[in-house]
């Protein structure tokens, strides 16, 4: 093979590591902004810690391996030995080694995240009477796009009072907020990246997510599942606002939606 | 020794050779190009001659009609307005500025840095580079995506006869249409919209002008179009044909909708609840309405469940069918004979809107249900009711229709009483 390629196989440790110090380090263009997005989650730390430790476990086996794998072409390498080559086979010690040290890693991993998916899949935010909270909106994910369904005043989804918007999820800072996540035709994946809520949504599957945002501002909505030819176009705004703003926010776009005269051109482009 | 390193030279050379490949894919292709209206010649062909031996246009004539258009409107690189009209300026309707940015190929501009290319980016693939509703996946779509060059569209608040305003355009690019696979663009900046709805109306004008330069290959003397002709009456023709298609566009404006009447606000206040004593009363006239004198129920159907008439076609695909035939086989024959070798997507009936599910394309509002109902839907069997219906029997609908995805489908109102219905 020639130590030309024992050098080229040192690259993938070398540079897979270079990525990822790269991207984690703060302004390190072109790499800008492609570590973990700014976290606004207070259960998200939960998420992160446990990205971290896997990243950093496969991180030293994938180094370990790769340094191993450069080690043995260079030393092995047919031009610069002699020696016929040995072929051994079995090992009993070490055969027991590599199947039993990853099963308890992996055994670890499967309990250590135990906590991480009840807090985002089981452990669902109740009311002061010990009823589950229900749901402020019912978001339908469809191709290409999101609609909200807002429970409106009397706090249920289905009924006339309902408050109907597209791409615009409109959320109230520092409470517990449940929404209801659904698709209407193919697989969509309903993703808050700052939230760290990631849920597959499966057509026909009623499905609930909840958070607490601690930090107002706009964020993304985005589909993280490749859902057809406009996947891409599928974005839109999570808006995290003051408990005051949100009210306001949702008053308004509920009179927006009883209006009985168009828009006066005055005040601006007809929504 | 020399042989095993020839080899791994072929190896790394086809590898580099092919990578080289992949970085050039799609540089050799050319630029895509406005695409002929070949169905609409073919429907103006049938109608000189006979649909069974319809008179032929020549290339030189066909010919003639596109070059007009490439000098009055350019080529998707490098979109031009027409110029030197007395009465009409397109530029107080279509900002070049917008054009430049919705039109030709995705990126950015080098010095600006300004977006170009985003119709092809967000629209192209259904509406097509065109406009005519023909992108690589607009087969797969039901309803099929817009065809602008008919001019004529279905969901804005002007009166019937006129096209729609720029703030419906945008408002449709806000909410999308529900129902349909036309997506909804709010989070686009403000300024990007703007330069969609500028490149829509451009491909609409030349998508019309187009449509009349054709429809003009069949009067006496068709000859006139010759774009090398200067003479003044050849060019009056063609700048008089470019100025009635732009002048619909400048006189449209929001139709006047009277308020609702006293019970509308009293009804609406606080939690609206249909099986209220109010409601109910109101519900029974519009159910009266929908059944009678409105005549909903011809196509809506007796339950509203958009069942009734569902043979219809629309404008856009009529004049490739043969409407009056009796099978669907028949009615398809001038599709699979004449207009199906153009590219032109199976003509599908249109279906009456099924009013229980609450889906309602052109908006919920009931400023949007009110002017369905009022003016109509433009290329669609929904007619025109603003002479037959008073502003209060309008209402009245309105609010039944509202109340319809509340009701239970299978125990419609008319039926049983309504004063002990429940909302589900």
């Amino acid at each position: 093979m020639g130590r030309f390629w024992s050098l080229l196989f040192l690259m993938v440790p070398v540079l897979g590591v270079l990525v990822f110090v790269f991207a984690a380090s703060p302004d390190s263009r072109p790499f800008l902004n492609h570590w973990l997005p700014l976290n606004i989650n207070e259960k998200g730390y939960v998420i992160d810690d446990l990205f971290m430790f896997i990243l950093y476990l496969t991180g030293v086996i994938f180094i370990i391996t790769g340094v191993l794998l450069f080690r043995f072409l260079w030393k092995y390498d047919a031009a610069h030995n002699s020696e016929p080559a040995k072929y051994v086979h079995g090992n009993h010690t070490l055969e027991i080694l590599w199947s039993v040290l990853p099963a308890i890693t992996l055994l670890f991993i499967a309990i250590y995240q135990m906590d991480a998916w009840a807090e985002h899949k089981m452990r669902r935010p109740l009311l002061e009477d010990g009823n589950l909270k229900p749901a402020l909106a019912q978001v339908t994910a469809r191709q290409f796009e999101w609609r909200i369904r807002y429970a409106g005043p009397d706090e249920l989804i289905g009924t006339p009072d309902d408050v109907h918007i597209v791409n615009d999820l409109h959320v109230p800072v520092h409470e517990d907020v449940v929404l209801q996540v659904q698709s209407q035709d193919v697989l969509h994946s309903f993703f808050l990246p700052n939230l760290r809520i990631k849920q597959d949504l499966v057509p026909g599957m009623r499905q609930f997510s909840w958070f607490h945002a601690n930090q107002t501002g706009i964020f993304d909505l985005v589909c993280a599942e490749l859902c057809g030819w406009g996947h891409y176009k599928m974005r839109g705004r999570l808006v995290v606002e003051s408990r005051e703003d949100f009210d306001a926010w949702l008053v308004g776009v509920a009179a927006e939606q009883d209006r009985t005269q168009p828009k006066p051109a005055a005040d601006g482009e007809d929504e | 020794m020399r042989t095993r390193i020839y080899q791994v030279r072929t190896w790394q050379l086809s590898l580099s050779s092919a990578m080289l490949l992949v970085l050039c894919a799609g540089c050799l292709s050319p630029p895509p190009d406005f695409q002929f209206n070949w169905v609409y010649l073919e429907v103006q062909q049938r109608q000189l001659g006979t649909p069974e031996e319809p008179e032929e246009f020549s290339e030189k004539q066909r010919r003639n009609v596109a070059e007009i258009l490439e000098a009055t409107f350019g080529t998707p690189q490098d979109p031009r307005l027409p110029g030197g009209l007395e009465d009409a300026d397109p530029q107080d309707l279509v900002s070049l500025y917008g054009l430049r940015m919705a039109a030709g190929a995705v990126g950015r501009d080098e010095v600006t840095q300004e977006p170009r290319g985003l119709f092809r980016k967000h629209c192209a693939h259904c509406h097509g580079v065109t406009g005519d509703g023909m992108g690589p996946t607009a087969g797969f779509l039901n309803p099929y995506p817009r065809d602008y060059r008919h001019g004529i569209y279905k969901f804005k608040l002007t009166k019937s006869t006129q096209k729609p305003t720029r703030s419906d355009l945008l408002r449709t690019l806000r909410q999308g249409i529900p129902g349909t696979a036309m997506p909804s663009f709010r989070v686009l900046p403000e300024d990007e919209l703007s330069a969609l709805v500028d490149y829509v109306i451009y491909l609409s004008l030349r998508g019309e002008v187009e449509r009349e330069l054709i429809s003009l290959l069949k009067e006496e003397g068709a000859l006139l179009l010759d774009p090398r002709d200067k003479s003044e009456e050849s060019l009056a023709e063609v700048k008089e044909t470019i100025q009635n298609v732009l002048m619909g566009w400048f006189i449209s404006e929001p139709a006047v909708i009277p308020a609702p009447p006293a019970w509308w606000q009293t009804l609406n206040n606080g939690q609206l609840d249909y099986s209220s004593s109010g409601a109910v009363d109101v519900r029974r006239r519009g159910l009266a309405l929908f059944r009678g004198k409105a005549g909903c129920i011809s196509c809506h159907g007796n339950t509203a469940l958009g069942d009734a008439n569902v043979s219809n076609y629309d404008k856009w695909t009529e004049e490739m069918v043969d409407a009056k035939a009796t099978t669907e086989e028949e009615r398809l024959k001038p599709y699979r004979t004449s207009f199906q070798q153009y590219g032109a997507l199976l003509p599908r009936p249109i279906r009456p809107r099924n009013l229980r599910q609450g889906v309602y394309r052109g908006g919920r509002r009931p400023v949007d249900l009110y002017h369905r109902i009022s003016q109509g839907i433009n290329g669609t069997p929904m007619p025109n009711q603003e002479q037959t219906l008073t502003s209060e029997e309008i209402w009245s609908l309105v609010f039944y229709v509202r109340s319809l995805p509340f009701e239970h489908a299978s125990r419609p109102a008319g039926i049983r009483n309504l004063d002990r219905e429940r909302p589900n």
